[in-house]
């Protein structure tokens, strides 16, 4: 009996083991090697779009946001002006973790960097996206935004009156979120990519 | 049909099963103590369209593996990935000069403008029924180039808001098809835009490092 | 009413059996069933906000993606292991036929994980979360849980090893490979060498056999153990038992990146999990037989036996999210389903209507022999099952058919997204009033918990 029980512990190793190199080694040691070559970016992040970049995973953006774009047989992502080509595994050397996101509540970001460059847009959006989009479900991150008074950088968001928090307030966007639209603006896949065809 | 073996076993789960509040000792115990051996398997064969479903399953593993395997290379993705050449930088080059500034006009301008090019109110102006984006066509061009700050009165209604500049994320064609787009939608009739205008107005202007203001332009603000 | 002088039916005195398992099982299941109604506040709070963004909007610790994650960690790593664990323990003893050995290490084991999974989900709400779907608790927090399963891993060997008996019933399968699997995918998830891309890759491996070759053997060897045992018949094929377990084996381990279908990946990557995944038809298939032909003609005893309700349940869920997982992995078919909510209602039928609904079953069997009192009432078992059916059914045929067409509507570039957005509302306040008739019912069943273990305390001291 004890012989089937051995028998049984390979079994459950040797199937564990096929699916371990199968689907996460080998394909983890093969795009290792995938490097950005010659002209093509993308280029490191700042310290700042780092920072940000924390605050993204910290509100857990990736949940309702992916960061890919898929060929036209996948998807309209091309179609929707998400970007301009599909994105591949050298876009995301410099990502960890790597937010390629599973759902799509709301658009895709992989390009969001050259879609909407207005610090100003995406400092309205974050602080109730309902400012900026009529409709959207987002939720508001307001503890990214301090009111004036209790933090001072010379520099005021231009709320609609239905939004301040109270009337005549003003708000000013924190560090936190001036780091967040920093790395939001880094998203940008307009660069070439080499050494595919 | 009543089995009288299974009547017994209806019978005992029932036992099983507490009724209201009672708790009647005997009853309880009976619930606790009666229950069948541990499980063991039987020994029937498999029903013969098992074995047949999974030839069949397996037969179409190696049609699925042949037909989209690819090549066992980390830069091999689906075919047509390959072939709409993730090479290329800035594609959607095909299709009318309305189907071209459509796509730039949904990837860059839908956020503010909004799908249906009626902004938001208080916050973007609407280019729907705009006679600044049916007007001149070289101010229109000049405002996407460089952006557009501070205040401005469309359709009677005051923004004071500030646009981007887009001369160095689109080329002229970029900007000359979105150009024409906006200018013949949502009920707009303008004529179109073409590259070589826009190339011309990027020249005039190349030196300018801020947005215009609607003064500057000559625009109600 | 009928005399019983006779002595038990089974082959040997399970009183001894059930009495060892009874405090480290009591505990890990009271303790899941915490984590159930915690993450199902979650779960609702969660669930209004995607129809009312700024319901709470001001509190950070409960915005969406924080909340989210907190519920899933909630019910994953509390309620659904500690009920895995749990069900684990008793199992293994009932099925050597000795008492659990060494069964009060397991009290350590519920210690462990506990402070894990509070930790991990405070963490979560203060916003240190890792970003991995699935993995979001930060480390060290994860090295509580390995601590925590080593008692699991000894306790079950040891009483393995002390069997009454030779041969090996095939929930004992299920259950052996589960305890090897989970640690050894656990420890390699968590190794701070992914970057990129094949990060993606390791985080959908793991992410789809946490349930694949976690909870899934586990909700099998309940489901191989309950159906007979209730039913009073052996089951019905050992053969098809052996190909059941065999393929899951082989097949399972390899779903998951088709999760990445489109996406930066390699087309042999997406490929091979594609194929896996309908490979899945076979240790379904064959599990689903096994099943049936056990139940068939005994259907009856649906009304009967709460168990057998609830295990059946989630038996044939199983059956159902496992064929609806295989078509889903098909290019085609994910061309419209992926980014979608067909997902979420996808993997709730996994993880509600198969597992946890089987883990009910098991619970409404083991509690009542361990503590040695019956179910206070039963029409709270009546409620428990139809409030909860009720809610995950309108859960996962909402958001499957919602999902479908926000698929669809995504891949028609002239819909706006906002357009899209809109169209989605009815189906998320569906999914909220579904929450809540399932939140009803975790009340329900609490309740009865509370009041079984205050008579068993009764009965205990009297």
């Amino acid at each position: 009996m004890m012989s089937r029980g051995i028998l049984m512990f390979f079994g459950v190793l040797a199937t564990y083991i096929s699916a371990l190199f199968g689907i996460n080694l080998i394909p983890k040691f093969m795009l290792e090697r995938v490097r950005p070559e010659g002209t093509m970016l993308p280029y490191a992040y700042t310290e700042q779009e780092l920072r940000g970049r924390r605050v993204y995973v910290r509100e857990g953006c990736v949940y309702c946001h992916s960061q890919q774009i898929r060929a036209k047989q996948n998807g309209s992502d091309m179609e929707r002006g998400w970007g301009q080509r599909p994105t591949v595994a050298q876009d995301y050397v410099h990502d960890s973790p790597v937010l390629l996101g599973t759902m799509r509540t709301g658009p895709d970001l992989a390009n969001i960097g050259v879609r909407q460059p207005s610090d100003d847009w995406h400092l309205k959006h974050l602080y109730n996206p309902r400012i900026t989009s009529p409709g959207s479900i987002m939720p508001p991150y307001p503890w990214l935004f301090m009111k004036q008074g209790e933090y001072d950088r010379g520099m005021t968001l231009d709320l609609p009156q239905e939004f301040a928090p109270e009337a005549g307030a003003q708000v000013i966007p924190t560090q936190e979120a001036l780091d967040l639209v920093a790395y939001l603006k880094s998203l940008k896949r307009n660069y070439k990519v080499e050494g595919l065809k | 049909m009543t089995d009288p073996r299974h009547e017994k076993e209806q019978q005992k789960h029932r036992l099983n099963e507490p009724e209201g509040d009672e708790i009647d000792v005997t009853r309880m115990h009976l619930g606790l103590t009666r229950e069948h051996g541990e499980p063991h398997e039987g020994y029937e064969p498999m029903p013969l369209w098992l074995p047949t479903l999974i030839v069949g399953l397996l037969v179409w593993a190696g049609y699925y593996i042949g037909r989209y395997g690819g090549t066992f290379d980390a830069n091999s993705y689906d075919p047509v990935t390959i072939e709409e050449g993730a090479g290329s930088g800035n594609g959607a080059s095909q299709g009318s000069p309305m189907d071209r500034g459509k796509n730039v006009f949904v990837s860059t301008c839908v956020s503010c403008h909004q799908t249906n090019g009626e902004g938001v109110p208080d916050q973007y102006p609407p280019l729907a029924g705009s006679s600044v984006v049916t007007g001149d066509s070289k101010k229109l061009v000049q405002i996407i180039l460089h952006g557009l700050n501070g205040p401005l009165v469309i359709g009677g209604k005051r923004y004071d808001g500030s646009m981007p500049a887009w001369a160095g994320t689109l080329d002229d064609a970029q900007v000359a098809d979105v150009s024409t787009y906006i200018r013949k939608s949502w009920g707009n009739k303008g004529d179109e835009v073409t590259p070589d205008q826009v190339k011309a107005i990027r020249a005039a202007t190349s030196g300018r490092g801020q947005p215009w203001t609607a003064a500057e332009l000559g625009l109600p603000h | 009413m009928p005399q019983t002088g006779t002595a038990a039916p089974t082959e040997y005195d399970t009183t001894e059996v059930d009495r060892s398992t009874r405090w480290p099982v009591t505990v890990l299941y009271m303790s899941a069933l915490f984590w159930l109604l915690v993450g199902t506040v979650f779960a609702l709070i969660a669930s209004i906000k995607m129809h009312m963004p700024d319901f709470l909007g001001d509190y950070a610790f409960l915005t969406f993606g924080r909340i989210r994650s907190a519920h899933l960690n909630a019910v994953i790593y509390g309620w659904s292991s500690l009920g895995t664990i749990a069900t684990l323990a008793w199992l293994v003893a009932r099925l050597a036929r000795v008492p659990l050995r060494g069964g009060i290490a397991l009290l350590a084991t519920a210690a462990l994980w506990n402070l894990g999974v509070l930790l991990g989900v405070v963490q979560i709400m203060a916003g240190n979360m890792r970003g991995s779907e699935w993995l979001e608790i930060p480390t060290p927090i994860p090295v509580l849980f390995l601590a925590a399963f080593v008692p699991v891993i000894w306790v079950s060997l040891k009483t393995f090893a002390q069997r009454k008996i030779q041969s090996t019933y095939v929930s004992q399968w299920y259950l052996f490979g589960a305890t090897f699997w989970f640690p050894a995918i656990y420890v390699v998830a968590y190794l701070p060498v992914y970057q990129g891309v094949p990060q993606a890759a390791m985080n959908w491996w793991f992410a789809h056999n946490v349930l694949g070759i976690w909870f899934t053997p586990i909700g099998l060897a309940s489901a191989y153990y309950f159906i007979p045992k209730i039913v009073g018949r052996p089951i019905y094929s050992y053969y098809l038992s052996l190909l059941g377990f065999w393929a899951l084996a082989l097949f399972y381990n390899w779903n998951g990146s088709h999760h990445l279908v489109g996406g930066p990946v390699p087309t042999w990557l997406m490929t091979a999990s594609i194929t896996a995944s309908v490979m899945m038809v076979i240790p379904v298939a064959a599990v689903a037989i096994n099943h049936h032909m056990t139940m068939k003609g005994h259907f009856s005893l649906l009304k009967t036996s709460p168990t057998l309700r609830f295990i059946v349940f989630g038996a044939m869920s199983y059956t159902g999210v496992s064929l609806q997982g295989s078509m889903q992995a098909l290019r085609n078919v994910a061309q419209i389903t992926h980014f979608t909510h067909h997902t979420v209602a996808h993997s709730h039928m996994g993880m509600y209507a198969f597992f946890t609904m089987t883990l009910f079953g098991a619970m409404y069997y083991i509690l009542p022999r361990i503590l040695r009192v019956e179910w206070p009432s039963a029409p709270a078992i009546r409620w428990h099952f139809w409030l909860t059916a009720l809610g995950i059914g309108i859960y996962v045929v909402g958001l499957t058919i919602g999902g479908f067409f926000q698929g669809l509507a995504l891949n028609d570039p002239a819909r706006s997204f906002q357009s899209i957005t809109d169209e989605m509302i009815p189906y998320l306040e569906l999914r909220s009033v579904a929450g809540v008739l399932i939140a009803i019912g975790h009340v329900v069943f609490a309740i009865s918990c509370v009041r079984l273990l205050k008579r068993a305390r009764e009965g205990l001291f009297s």
